[in-house]
């Protein structure tokens, strides 16, 4: 019996001390160095590390040298079996703008060990609502626009189905 | 009982303590891998590409400036002829520096070559004007022209330009040509000021008539492939053809997005421009000069 309770000791401890103790910020510099080898860099952020979580503000996002986006906060919560990014206020940009005129005001990006090869996403703008899901080994997007708003600059890359509106592209 | 308590104590530290030393040490290991500093935007240098032409012909081969005797118009009293200045003669363009801020022209003159920028003088004549594809030199009231990649027109009958008119045994332009929109004059593709002002004014429209796509090979920007081209537009005159890949502008290769968003946030004051293309596997230059 103290040998389980030794071993349930040790392991609640051990993940809360790899949660606490994770280098969530060097993390962070290695995810913007892979992103960088695609053409995405995310820079002038602040970061902000606590033991739970890494929020970084007021970054501002740029595809192949063109500034596309710029964000108020994005928080990381790195807990191993649920990991979740939750971005707020993203605004697009100069050519990403005249572009694609929509703003997301909340981005909510949840991955459970449970599935370990799927993304949910939630999504909040002036689009409407929208929820989806990114599909890491077949590298597909989906996602559903469930409340349609001003959808119009959006149609574009829009197909009808059974449920509505919904965008899907492979990467 | 104090004994036990401490050592229930101690037994319930020991996996504590272990757990927490093994999970910092995995990551203080892991650390030493990762990357301490964040990744900054690398900011192209804003300097303004220079427009640039020059002429690696040989001194043989290199065009002469020529100058053309004067319409003879009769008068009643004849003005004493002017010595001519034919020293002129022995300059040789070499080449065009052409931007907004910035215009030189190098002049080879008897194996030295000179860099000279408006208003500056070489023997005794001052460089007047830098155009894209020529320069002016004026001495004793009398304009010299000389232009660059003109070998195979080096035959042509030579001018002389006075400050009142300019009186050429070339053929002027049909002046329905010239108010074309797009035209071609020698190597370089002419656009008219209004048409040019017309399309800068709706960019959006440009879509319309000409469409591209970006290049990316090793996720790095190559260029923009030439998608469509509307038949018998302006943009169908300019010299692009559909599968053209642009692959610099005014020698500024494009490897980002950064390129043609400087040369579009400049637009408004271009008046030349050299766009390099990649048709199949050769690699041209189309020189552009709005007039």
């Amino acid at each position: 019996m103290r040998v389980v309770r030794d071993i349930f000791l040790f392991l609640l401890t051990f993940y809360i001390a790899i949660v606490a103790f994770m280098p969530k910020t060097e993390l962070y510099y290695y995810l913007e160095k892979k992103l960088k080898e695609k053409g995405v860099v995310i820079y002038n952020e602040k970061f902000k590390e606590t033991p739970l979580a890494l929020d970084i503000s007021n970054g501002i996002i740029s595809y192949q040298g063109l500034d596309v986006a710029r964000f108020s906060l994005i928080t990381f919560k790195p807990y191993l079996f649920l990991n979740t990014l939750e971005a707020k206020n993203i605004e697009l940009l100069d050519m990403a703008k005249k572009a694609l005129d929509v703003d997301i005001e909340s981005l909510k990006a949840k991955h459970t060990i449970l599935k370990p090869f799927i993304i949910n996403l939630d999504i909040v703008g002036s689009f409407g609502e929208a929820k989806g899901y990114i599909e890491l080994k077949e590298h597909l997007v989906h996602i559903d626009i469930l409340t349609p708003k001003n959808i119009k600059p959006l149609k574009r890359f829009l197909r009808k189905g059974e449920k509505g509106w919904y965008y899907e592209s492979r990467f | 009982m104090k004994a036990d308590s401490k050592n229930s104590t101690l037994a319930i530290l020991i996996p504590i303590l272990s757990a927490i030393f093994i999970a910092k040490a995995l990551w203080v290991g892991a650390s030493y891998y990762l990357p301490k500093s964040s990744v900054d935007k690398e900011y192209k240098s804003e300097v303004e590409p220079l427009y640039y032409r020059y002429s690696l012909a040989s001194k043989k081969a290199a065009p002469k400036p020529i100058i053309v005797k004067k319409k003879k118009i009769k008068r009643v009293k004849k003005a004493p002829p002017k010595p001519r200045n034919l020293e002129v003669k022995k300059f040789s363009l070499k080449g065009i520096y052409y931007s907004k801020s910035k215009k030189i022209a190098t002049i080879e003159y008897k194996g030295k070559t000179y860099v000279l920028e408006p208003g500056e003088e070489i023997k005794g004549f001052k460089l007047a004007k830098v155009m894209p594809n020529y320069v002016i030199f004026t001495k004793d009231k009398e304009k010299y022209r000389l232009d660059i990649f003109k070998e195979e027109k080096k035959n042509k009958p030579p001018r002389v330009v006075t400050p009142q008119r300019e009186i050429s045994t070339t053929p002027k332009p049909v002046k329905k040509e010239k108010k074309q929109a797009v035209y071609q004059e020698g190597d370089t593709t002419i656009i008219s000021k209004e048409a040019f002002d017309k399309y800068r004014k709706n960019i959006k429209d440009i879509r319309r008539y000409i469409g591209g796509v970006p290049i990316i090979k090793n996720n790095k920007l190559k260029g923009f492939r030439i998608s469509y081209i509307k038949k018998g537009s302006d943009f169908d005159r300019v010299g692009l053809k559909r599968g053209d890949i642009i692959i610099a502008i005014n020698g500024e290769e494009i490897t980002d997005l950064s390129v043609p968003m400087r040369f579009m946030n400049n637009i408004d004051s271009i008046s030349a421009a050299t766009i390099t293309v990649k048709r199949g596997n050769e690699v041209k230059e189309l020189e552009y000069e709005v007039r």
